[in-house]
């Protein structure tokens, strides 16, 4: 049975570090690597930012659900507003940066509004 | 003193204002050193007290019944207190933290050695002799202090990396190559472009860039948080462009 944590912020890059701080307790309960645990930093930076800067009108709250199961985690963030068609949510340079510091990544976009998720293992067997 | 004021009030005179500002550096000097130690260089305190001192200077009332220094020194202490909400450091991290912050550094780059791989919080926390919440902490701060420090100190662990870069034109076609962040690369230092390409492109880990630079594992950690916050606070200011996936 996997364990949900919901950590739900206004739209604004200062309480992004709400989400690593949550981010990092987490992985340090599933004794992940110090590696991944900046891995994690990062996509979580990645992709809030994104949210921010594609939404349209802005997201005034950001939603991140943390899945863990079996020593794994599973993390989705989604806006709550529609996403500009203007421009693209995920920019070839952030899906490099998310594919190289997450094992899986699906974004999955529809009716104008999208929810990436991606997954990350501990970092080492010990 | 007053004497000084009242003039410069009547007449607007550089000199006099300057006069003035030369007269209280001792003061500036004095509060500056009372937050170093806390992660700010004393010469950067010190500029941000100056500028304190000149604000005071140009407000101050010669008819109110207070000496200037009286009144200068929370409008310094302010400006300084400011400096460091706005760099989010020292005030709100406390001086454990910052410690075990700084300890963490080579605390971390000795048992991955030892371990041969990049250590876990409980791993970190035990060879620290501090609780896993602490070394939690110490970690968030350091990221804290990460994104908003302008330049993360180059030769903060004495090392040249154009010394230790040949191949940056490399790094810099691959990057280009596979997305088209184009004109922010050229802007960044070739070290933290470098960074980029072996985290994102070589698909290093953090541990095996430290060691391949010969830095600690935190050290790149807050470089390649600043340096993605460069770009990323770049892309927007381009009106957030990008090739198309």
């Amino acid at each position: 049975m996997a364990d949900l944590v919901i950590v739900r912020i206004p739209a604004s890059t200062p309480h992004i570090g709400l989400v690593r701080s949550a981010a990092s307790a987490l992985a340090a309960l599933l004794d992940f690597t110090y590696d991944r645990i900046q891995d994690l930093h990062i996509a979580i930076d990645e992709v809030c930012s994104r949210i921010m800067a594609t939404s349209q009108p802005p997201s005034s709250r950001i939603e991140v659900t943390f899945q863990l199961d079996r020593g794994e985690l599973t993390v989705t963030a989604r806006g709550d507003t529609p996403l500009r068609t203007d421009v693209q949510f995920l920019t070839k340079w952030s899906q490099a940066i998310l594919r190289s510091v997450t094992d899986s990544l699906e974004i999955i976009d529809s009716d104008g509004s999208a929810r990436v998720t991606f997954h990350l293992g501990r970092g080492v067997s010990v | 003193m007053k004497r000084l004021l009242r003039e410069l009030r009547q007449t607007n005179d550089r000199d006099i204002r300057n006069k003035l500002i030369e007269a209280h550096l001792g003061l500036v000097e004095y509060l500056a050193r009372r937050f170093a130690g806390r992660g700010e260089p004393l010469d950067d305190l010190t500029q941000v007290a100056t500028i304190g001192l000149v604000k005071a200077v140009d407000r101050f009332d010669p008819g109110r019944e207070v000496e200037f220094s009286t009144y200068a020194t929370p409008t310094i202490v302010g400006e300084l207190k400011r400096h460091f909400r706005d760099k989010g450091w020292a005030v709100r991290v406390p001086r454990r933290l910052q410690e075990l912050n700084l300890r963490l550094g080579s605390v971390i780059s000795q048992i991955s050695q030892d371990l041969q791989r990049s250590p876990t919080v409980a791993e970190i926390a035990q060879a620290a002799g501090a609780t896993e919440d602490e070394v939690l902490e110490a970690l968030d701060s350091a990221h804290a202090y990460s994104l908003i420090s302008l330049d993360a100190g180059a030769n903060e662990e004495g090392l040249s990396y154009h010394e230790q870069i040949g191949t940056d034109d490399e790094a810099l076609e691959a990057l280009e190559d596979r997305v088209s962040v184009g004109p922010l690369l050229h802007r960044l230092p070739p070290r933290d472009r470098h960074m980029l390409y072996l985290r994102f492109f070589k698909g290093l880990t953090q541990s095996e860039i430290a060691k391949e630079l010969g830095i600690s594992q935190m050290h790149v950690s807050r470089l390649l948080a600043k340096t993605l916050a460069t770009l990323r606070a770049g892309l927007e200011d381009d009106g957030d462009s990008d090739g198309g996936a």
